[in-house]
């Protein structure tokens, strides 16, 4: 089965001027239906500008957008804007991270979901708010045919973030992509959310994107993973493979640095050295070098050249993109970072 | 509604905070033309002890009201009611010019490292504020000190005359930091330190915090909504909801059996990031958002939203009472 | 809503009893007798007196006051218990030193032509403005943009006196296009009255429809960067629903206020206009008796105007709570 969603050697530049920013650097992975993606990064990974890239939202724009991007068929890098406009919210819908930003401060929340609605469906406007209210009480929103007429602010933020989960599944859209969904809300509501997106994938077999920063969030949701550092994936496999046996430095130093409601709260957490590197700088070759602790194993070759993407091993679908071999990869691993999960 | 019994530990240290009936309602929007201010009841009747050398982490959800306690502690904020006894000093009704004396023992760190900062003063300038304030002169002179501080917080002492802007979130953090440690405080309160951080850089500040709580004795007020940072950092946890203390314990104890319907809810919330844990934790899903603290439920303010609620809980606000090792604020307590 | 509208309207009278009450004391302050002005060339000090007294300016000023307020409300009658009384009724604001017309009907002979170039250039400008601020703002840093902008900086930095007169210059008195600006009635000779309205529309709409499309084109680039376009983009409606339905309704609210406001201070009389093209409206009427020292009628189209600028001030509010859910009025 060939999968719904496929991204291949996808890069975004942006000319600013301070240079050329590369915000993504050839991005390559898949997604199925019915299937969760989680893609991870800190600020200025280039997590969100490749969500904007799938939806087409750059067109028009000074990114310069290169590489395939395959939806349900379409190619959308290559195609107008017209072509894509038919997709977006059709095929493929998204949700943000604030919602109060996200809806229109003067439409009621009704108009906004039934507008998504009548965009692609030739139906009556009677008949797109009837749809916005089966919408809102499918995403739990008590006694939907009144707070259709309210406005987003009277809404509280989880109940906001129920309405724009409504508004992008109104046309049953293929592909979801939710960029840091629950990072504005509180944990008790974030449960609500996620566990709601759950519940909607598996009565609609909708596909997800998840874009987070949040590796606790991504276990409980996606399947995949999806490590991206400086605009480069760095990691990429299944979420069992990338949290329980991970490959990248950077995947250990995320993993051992969170704090965890398990295991020994008095050792101190063992924190990645510097920050993320700006855009307009990024290290030569492996972007991570300078805050690599195993920077040293493997000579000079982490700060001359850049690691390409390689299976872990033969026939393998789990992704990494480390100059260390993987028999050194898992002395460290065992010896140096297990003790720390 | 108010939480009278004392809430403290017992084992004898020194008491450096007494937090007793603290109490801040704010005005609202007007009912009506000729009507009153609404109320929102941002703190109500919130009381508890901090030893010194103690770390005390204050959690929940927005509008729980924790900010605004650690803003009544700093005085801030004027309290409406309660007491807040600071060594020894009640210093809840003080005024702003005989609070100036008693600043430099109590500090505070803010969340948003970009917006605590003055843009136009150098890191030089803002750390060392606080001693032409309090008008001190350390010995060697301020630049020195202030220098020695840089370093002590992980900055370069070199970068004394540069800018906030040139600096990254987790370095500016540092900086407000350095500020908060300059006068030697006895006490600071941190309000939602790390989470406007980068994940891997949230570990590097608490780790600092960390290691100066031990290396200069202080006593820290720990704010935040994540479980698991507070874990981390602080020893006594107390857990608010709608402007109540719902439950306060050591943290061993709050984390491994929790008392309060709530405070299990909100451990159970918490996303863990490993695939084997997923289904296999106990799963409590609260539903509904937070209530409106302008009208908070009656009774026990969780009432609305918790499993096990009888008529009781609508009728009569539970009082926070020691139960085991834990004090709770539940009439059906675990 | 209705209790805010009261409440509002019984401050905004409020405001206008304040200022009268300055308007009337500055002028008693004032070392010019208004009684020796209205005597004329050949004044005698008996006369001086007769008409203080006719005039009531031989009352203390609380009295003064207090009677003209009283006249307003409920009318008056001078020189009460004389041969030579006369009743204002209400609302009356006094008679004219200079004409000895009443100044309620002095006012309201002049409130048409102020009217009519209020109401003209507003459309003029709106429509010139806002069009010329959306196509610059869609098109942002082409050249239609550059020299749109470009133009509104330079409109917007002439003054309506240089610009009334060198159009005034070139189409009425070289190319005879145009008539001399005046006020004729549009109800009796519409064509004439548009054709001598013409250049106050244009004049007043060249400086003011730059301030718009500036203010318009900012509003609506600002708006573009909005969550919430970028979420009206992602529904897939199409560039010119979002750019109308999404981007230029929430830029157009704050212009909204502002154009409310400028339409009332212009309706109190537009001053320099009226006088450049010597139309009789509101606004000279003010400057004629402000030079005149002519206490009642200065009072009545301080007055006027205040009243316009208030009654904005309170339509604008209401609309804005229309136009902008989130605003509660109480």
């Amino acid at each position: 089965m060939s999968a719904f969603l496929e991204v291949k050697n996808l890069s975004v530049v942006f000319p600013t001027e301070d240079g050329r920013v590369q915000a993504v650097d050839s991005l390559s992975f898949s997604v199925e239906k019915g299937k969760t993606l989680g893609i991870v990064g800190e600020s200025g990974s280039g997590k969100s500008v490749t969500s904007l890239s799938i939806l087409g939202l750059q067109k028009g724009t000074r990114a310069e957008v290169t590489g395939e991007i395959w939806v349900d068929g379409t190619e959308i890098v290559s195609a107008n804007e017209d072509e894509v406009r038919k997709l977006r919210g059709k095929s493929m819908a998204m949700i943000f991270q604030d919602a109060l930003a996200a809806l229109h401060p003067y439409y009621t929340v009704g108009h906004q979901i039934a507008e998504a609605y009548l965009v692609h469906n030739k139906v009556s406007k009677k008949q797109a708010l009837a749809r916005a209210v089966e919408m809102l009480d499918r995403v739990g929103i008590p006694e939907p045919h009144k707070r259709i007429n309210d406005y987003p602010h009277q809404f509280s933020g989880g109940m906001r973030q129920r309405a724009m989960i409504a508004m992008a599944l109104s046309c049953n859209p293929s592909l979801l992509i939710a960029d840091e969904p629950t990072t504005a809300l509180d944990v008790t509501v974030q449960a609500q959310i996620l566990e709601l997106l759950r519940d909607l994938q598996k009565e609609f077999g909708t596909a997800i994107i998840l874009i987070t920063h949040d590796l606790g969030v991504v276990a409980e949701t996606a399947d995949d993973i999806l490590l991206m550092y400086a605009g480069k994936q760095i990691e990429y496999g299944t979420v069992r493979d990338v949290l329980q046996i991970p490959q990248h430095p950077y995947a250990w130093g995320l993993l051992t640095s969170i704090p965890r409601l398990t295991g020994d709260p008095n050792l101190p957490l063992t924190a990645i050295q510097g920050t993320p590197p700006s855009l307009i700088s990024v290290p030569s070759g492996c972007a991570f070098n300078p805050r690599c602790n195993y920077v040293d194993q493997v000579g000079t070759l982490c700060a001359s050249s850049v690691p390409d993407l390689l299976p872990i091993a033969q026939g393998q679908s789990h992704y990494v993109r480390c100059h260390m071999n993987p028999a050194l990869r898992e002395s460290i691993f065992t010896t140096q970072v297990r003790p720390h999960l | 509604m108010s939480q009278n019994s004392k809430v403290g530990n017992d084992s004898g240290e020194e008491i450096i905070l007494s937090v007793s009936g603290l109490t801040k309602h704010f005005p609202g929007a007007k009912t009506s033309f000729f009507g009153k201010h609404e109320i929102v009841q941002a703190v109500d009747g919130v009381s508890f002890d901090v030893a010194a050398g103690e770390s005390l982490g204050l959690v929940g959800e927005s509008g729980c009201g924790k900010s605004t306690t650690g803003r009544l502690i700093t005085r801030l904020l004027e309290p409406t009611a309660g007491t807040v006894v600071f060594d020894g000093q009640d210093i809840s009704k003080l005024n702003n010019s005989e609070l100036r004396p008693i600043r430099s023992d109590l500090q505070m760190i803010f969340q948003d490292p970009y917006a605590s900062l003055n843009p136009r003063h150098t890191v030089g300038t803002i750390v060392s504020t606080p001693f032409k304030i309090n008008k001190v002169v350390p010995e060697g002179g301020v630049k020195k000190r202030v220098q020695e501080i840089l370093e002590i917080v992980g900055l370069n002492p070199e970068h004394y005359n540069r800018y906030p802007h040139e600096f990254s979130g987790g370095q500016r953090q540092r900086i407000g930091i350095a500020r908060a440690l300059a006068l030697r405080p006895k006490l600071i309160v941190a309000d939602e330190p790390v989470s406007a951080l980068d994940v891997s850089i949230q570990a590097q500040i608490i780790n600092l915090m960390k290691d100066l709580q031990k290396d200069f004795g202080l006593t820290f007020i720990f704010i935040a909504h994540d479980l698991a940072v507070v874990r981390h950092f602080a020893q006594r946890v107390a857990v608010m909801y709608l402007g109540n203390i719902v439950e306060i314990a050591d943290r061993d104890t709050l984390y491994s059996s929790p008392k309060h319907p709530y405070t299990k809810a909100l451990l159970s919330a918490v996303p863990e990031a490993d695939p084997d844990a997923v289904g296999a934790r106990e799963r409590i899903r609260l539903t509904g958002d937070v209530p409106n603290p302008i009208n908070p439920p009656s009774g026990c303010r969780f009432r609305t939203r918790c499993w096990k609620a009888q008529d009781i809980c609508a009728s009569s606000a539970p009082a926070l009472l020691q139960i085991g090792q834990t004090q709770v604020a539940c009439h059906f307590p675990e | 809503m209705l209790k805010y509208t009261l409440r509002r309207i019984v401050s905004g009278t409020l405001v206008l009893g304040i200022v009268s009450a300055i308007v009337f004391s500055i002028f008693y302050i004032l070392p010019a007798d208004p009684a020796r002005l209205a005597c004329g060339k050949s004044c005698t000090p008996e006369l001086v007196q007769r008409i203080q007294v006719a005039l009531e300016l031989d009352q203390p000023l609380a009295v003064q006051y207090g009677r003209f307020i009283k006249g307003i409300f409920v009318g008056r009658t001078y020189l009460a218990n004389t041969d030579a009384a006369r009743t204002c009724s209400a609302p009356c604001l006094g008679y004219s030193y200079q004409t000895d017309l009443p100044v309620r009907q002095l006012l309201m002979d002049r409130l048409p032509a102020t009217l009519s170039i209020a109401v003209g250039a507003s459309i003029l400008w709106l429509l010139i403005g806002l069009s010329s601020g959306i196509i610059s703002a869609l098109r942002r840093g082409t050249w239609i943009d550059r020299t749109s902008q470009g133009f509104a900086l330079a409109a917007a930095s002439l003054q309506i006196y240089f610009v009334g007169l060198i159009l005034q210059f070139i189409f009425v008195d070289k190319l005879a296009w145009l008539p001399m600006p005046g006020y004729s009635s549009p109800f009796e000779y519409p064509l004439d009255w548009a054709k001598q309205m013409v250049l106050p529309w244009v004049t007043l709409a060249f400086l003011l429809s730059a301030i718009y499309s500036r203010l318009t084109r900012s509003g609506m680039i600002e708006t573009m960067g909005e969550d919430f376009v970028r979420t009206a983009r992602a529904k897939g409606l199409s560039s010119r629903d979002v750019n109308i339905k999404h981007v230029l309704r929430a830029a157009m609210t704050p212009i909204v206020t502002v154009f409310g406001l400028d339409l009332g201070s212009l309706l109190g009389g537009a001053v320099i206009t009226e006088y450049v093209f010597n139309i009789p409206g509101l606004g000279k009427l003010a400057t004629e008796a402000v030079s005149n020292l002519d206490l009642p009628v200065v009072t009545g189209t301080v007055l006027f105007a205040a009243f316009f600028i208030i009654t904005a001030n309170i339509v604008v509010d209401l609309l804005y709570s229309v136009l902008d859910p989130k605003v509660r009025l109480t």
